[in-house]
């Protein structure tokens, strides 16, 4: 009896340490995973400017990044570009529904920034896109990082691209006439027209032997573009007698070196003509001050060129100032440059209804299905485009950083491209214009926008 | 019927053995499965890992190098050039390794990304940088660098760590899933190594009682077998036993002695009360069978140590002596028995007395056949004793 008791015993206790053994095994093998996996669980809302193709690709870019970190998006567009009472009230929402980060397009420069500072004192993080606000302590903004393609730059390649495109139709940058800029009300809009400018004007005075002065960007930043570029009266107005002061002025240039030769040779060969070196001095100053007369002119007269229309928010006043510009037959406006999307449109509106196409060399920025339609049928020679996708893409990747706790850069700048009829093709082009068919949107149903497309 | 339970309960554990045992192995086949799949899963993660942040470097070593060109920061500027073919090789060569990998869509949509603008930099650094180095035109390449060529640089490297982020994210997705699966298989494994565990204790129980009952029945069994074999006892021993004075009888006496005849040699003695039919006439049978009682349990008594002791027939007492009893003794002896018989009993409160006569014979090896034969000596003997008046002890010898 006592055997059988032994045996039992024994054999409950095999059972349970197999059974212990099996669980074990079962539970063995390596758990652990890479490092920066998805963090993912929180909240992210996406405030943008206006309902127009750019925003949809930002939408699409925030939603794809939402959906790789694993971040819920709510998403949100302002009614323009100037309603910045709309991205107030999305603010307020933001927070109320307990976000862990913004990023937003700010309509306004100050108008936002009491919302915005709520929002930090709540610990959510602001990521800008596209343009920042002007935080009251700059020591401490209320944004943490700025997401965009330089305006500036995005002025430059408009203006390089002008140049270029001259110079390929077979014209002399030297005969580009009067340059018309429809500006827009967003805040964007005079960066670019100052890159735009600057660029444009040193290319035409390269051609007149004249140089501007360069740019301080940093005085430009923090004054403010609209400062150092005088609005569209500094610029506009018709060309004064400069012209012909340069004219007269280059005529003589070649007379002034002889003078200061035979002046300088007059002092070597003797003491005795100090007279008359002082005199050929003077003479020689005076024609240099003379120059740099006719060349101040010359600069006055490529600025003058320059004429800004008064800034338009849509489509259809970018298309009267446009009009108005142009009058029925061009003019005499070589270059036409809108600075935003309805500028852009409203500037290709009015050359096609005028019949100008292929008469007035317009470029523009940014894009959608109508921009790319006049590019095809040459209306517009081009247009300035930013990466809508990457900066909503990239938004939202630095405000989960931002949760996260990591560093961020305070300015991120996705650059930008010239599209123009022969280059539509580029898998890059592509990409930017139609960011949808990158693929991991497929399976996001809320991310449906894509560029091109209202 | 007990041999079947045994039969079952045996059946119970073996099942119960096979049962664990292919649990076992096919735990052990899931658990290798998952950890190979965990292994696997780490490597092409770590693999992607290198390979992508291998382009990422080398791409930001071509936007440092063309910087620097432009800011005529180099000696051999060709030599940069040179070098920057051997970069592109480099991530062309870690782009094949990445695409090599089976990877998730989402993770091959973010690195196509990425690719589109590596090359697109590439390009753009091609139609641009050689020339704009060739004539020295280091603003305009510098310009272009910053303005064109550094963003998309730094974008793609944003696509590039998303794309390390997603793979990253994929393989955790992954190895949670794994985890899951572990977790599914181990909280199964519990289940069933606890079903095992009743099982087992549901047989070991079964086992434990059906033992129970066997042991119940053997020691039923014993019970009956013993009192089979008392009952058998006592049926053998009735057969060789007279009922009346408990002694031997003559089939005890054929038994005992038979094989001694041919052999051996021994004292033996009959002995028988003279004329007893008259007690059984004058007193009754039941009376007669007192006396003889009485008569049986004093020669026990008397002589149970020196001799065995048969009642062969009525009343006639064989005596067999013990093996050291000589001639003379067992004469004495015979003597001795003789007074005990006829001395005066006391049966149902009445004296009674009566003579005996004997026959005491020293049996030698080979006088005898058989019992039989051996009784009829000695009954003629004792005849001859009683014919002549009784009470004489006669002696076979001197026949």
């Amino acid at each position: 009896m006592n055997r059988n008791k032994k045996n039992g015993v024994f054999r409950t206790v095999a059972a349970c340490t197999l059974s212990a053994a099996m669980l074990l095994s079962g539970g063995c093998g390596p758990q652990g995973g890479p490092p920066g996996g998805r963090p993912g669980g929180g909240k992210i809302a996406v405030i943008t400017k206006q309902p127009i193709a750019f925003w949809d690709d930002v939408k699409l870019g925030a939603m794809d990044a939402g959906n790789e970190l694993g971040y819920q998006i709510i998403y949100n567009v302002a009614e323009g570009d100037n309603d910045y009472a709309s991205q107030v009230d999305y603010i307020k929402q933001a927070i109320n529904a307990k976000v862990d980060a913004i990023v937003i397009a700010p309509n306004s420069q100050t108008d936002l920034n009491d919302s915005l500072q709520s929002a930090v004192d709540k610990g959510i993080k602001i990521i800008a896109i596209n343009s920042n606000v002007q935080s009251p302590d700059q020591n401490n903004p209320l944004t943490l990082s700025l997401i965009n393609s330089s305006d500036f730059d995005g002025g430059v390649a408009a203006a390089r691209n002008v140049v270029k495109g001259w110079r390929e139709k077979g014209y002399d940058v030297a005969d580009i006439q009067k340059i018309g800029i429809i500006g827009s009300t967003a805040s964007t809009s005079d960066m670019r027209i100052l890159g735009f400018t600057d660029t444009l004007k040193r290319a035409i005075g390269k051609t007149r032997n004249v140089e501007f002065e360069e740019l301080n960007m940093m005085a430009i930043i923090m004054g403010g573009a609209a400062a150092m570029g005088g609005g569209s009266g500094d610029w506009g107005g018709a060309p004064d007698d400069s012209a012909a002061d340069g004219a007269a002025f280059g005529a003589d240039a070649g007379g002034d070196a002889a003078a200061y030769a035979a002046a300088n040779s007059a002092d070597a060969d003797t003491e005795q003509n100090t007279e008359e070196l002082t005199a050929a001095e003077q003479e020689l100053l005076a024609k240099q001050k003379e120059k740099e007369a006719a060349d101040e002119r010359i600069r006055q007269g490529i600025m003058m060129s320059f004429v800004q229309s008064e800034p338009v928010s849509k489509r259809k006043e970018a298309k009267e100032q446009a009009m108005k510009l142009l009058g029925s037959d061009g003019n005499g406006f070589s270059v036409l440059f809108g600075t935003n999307t309805n500028a852009t449109l409203g500037i290709g509106d009015a050359i096609n209804e005028l019949g100008l196409s292929g008469k007035v060399f317009a470029v523009g920025f940014n894009t959608d299905d109508e921009i790319i339609s006049y590019i095809k049928n040459g209306v517009l020679y081009g247009t300035v485009v930013q990466n809508p996708y990457v900066i909503g893409y990239v938004g939202v990747k630095f405000a989960a950083s931002a949760v996260q706790g990591e560093q961020l850069t305070n300015h991120l700048n996705t650059g930008v491209s010239f599209v123009k009829a022969d280059n539509m093709n580029d898998d890059f082009i592509k990409l930017i214009l139609n960011p949808s068919s990158i693929g991991s949107s497929a399976n996001d149903s809320s991310g449906s926008s894509s560029a091109g497309k209202n | 019927m007990a041999k079947n339970n045994k039969k079952s309960a045996s059946s119970g554990y073996v099942f119960a053995a096979i049962l664990v045992a292919i649990i076992y192995v096919l735990n052990t086949i899931l658990v290798w499965n998952i950890y190979s799949n965990n292994m696997e899963l780490n490597n092409m993660t770590s693999t992607a890992n290198r390979a992508i942040n291998q382009i990422n470097g080398e791409l930001q070593k071509v936007s440092t190098n063309s910087i620097g060109l432009a800011a005529n920061l180099y000696d051999n500027p060709l030599e940069i050039v040179a070098d920057t073919e051997r970069i592109y090789a480099n991530i062309e060569t870690n782009e094949k390794m990445f695409e090599s990998l089976d990877l998730p869509e989402s993770v091959m949509a973010r690195y196509n990304y990425a690719k589109s603008m590596i090359a697109t930099f590439r390009t753009r650094l091609e139609s641009l940088g050689t020339n704009q180095l060739e004539s020295g035109d280091g603003a305009t390449m510098t310009e272009t660098l910053k303005q064109d060529l550094y963003p998309l640089q730094i974008t793609a490297s944003q696509m590039l760590t998303s794309t390390i982020s997603i793979v990253n994210a994929e393989t955790n997705k992954l190895l949670r899933r794994n985890a899951m699966r572990a977790y599914i298989l181990m909280g199964l494994m519990a289940v069933i190594a606890l079903l095992s565990e009743l099982a087992i204790w549901f047989f070991a129980r079964r086992s434990k009682k059906a033992r129970a009952e066997l042991e119940e029945r053997e020691m039923r069994l014993a019970e009956v077998d013993a009192k089979l074999k008392n009952t058998r006892q006592k049926a053998s021993d009735l057969a060789v036993t007279n009922v009346l004075t408990g002694m031997k009888n003559r089939y005890a006496l054929d038994n005992d002695i038979s094989e001694r005849l041919e052999s051996g040699r021994f004292q033996i003695a009959v002995f028988d009360m003279d004329n007893f039919r008259s007690i059984n006439d004058t007193y009754g049978y039941d009376f007669g069978d007192e006396y003889l009682a009485a008569v049986a349990e004093k020669l026990k008594e008397e002589f149970g140590d020196v001799a065995e002791i048969y009642n062969i027939t009525g009343n006639e007492f064989c005596f067999v002596f013990n093996k050291n009893i000589s001639e003379s003794q067992a004469s004495g002896i015979a003597q001795n028995i003789q007074r005990v018989m006829s001395s005066p009993y006391e049966v149902l409160n009445l004296n009674v007395q009566l003579p005996c006569s004997g026959a005491v014979y020293h049996y030698l090896p080979g006088d005898c056949l058989n019992v039989n034969s051996l009784l009829v000596k000695l009954d003629t003997a004792m005849r001859n004793a009683k014919m002549n008046g009784g009470n004489i002890i006669n002696n076979v010898m001197n026949m």
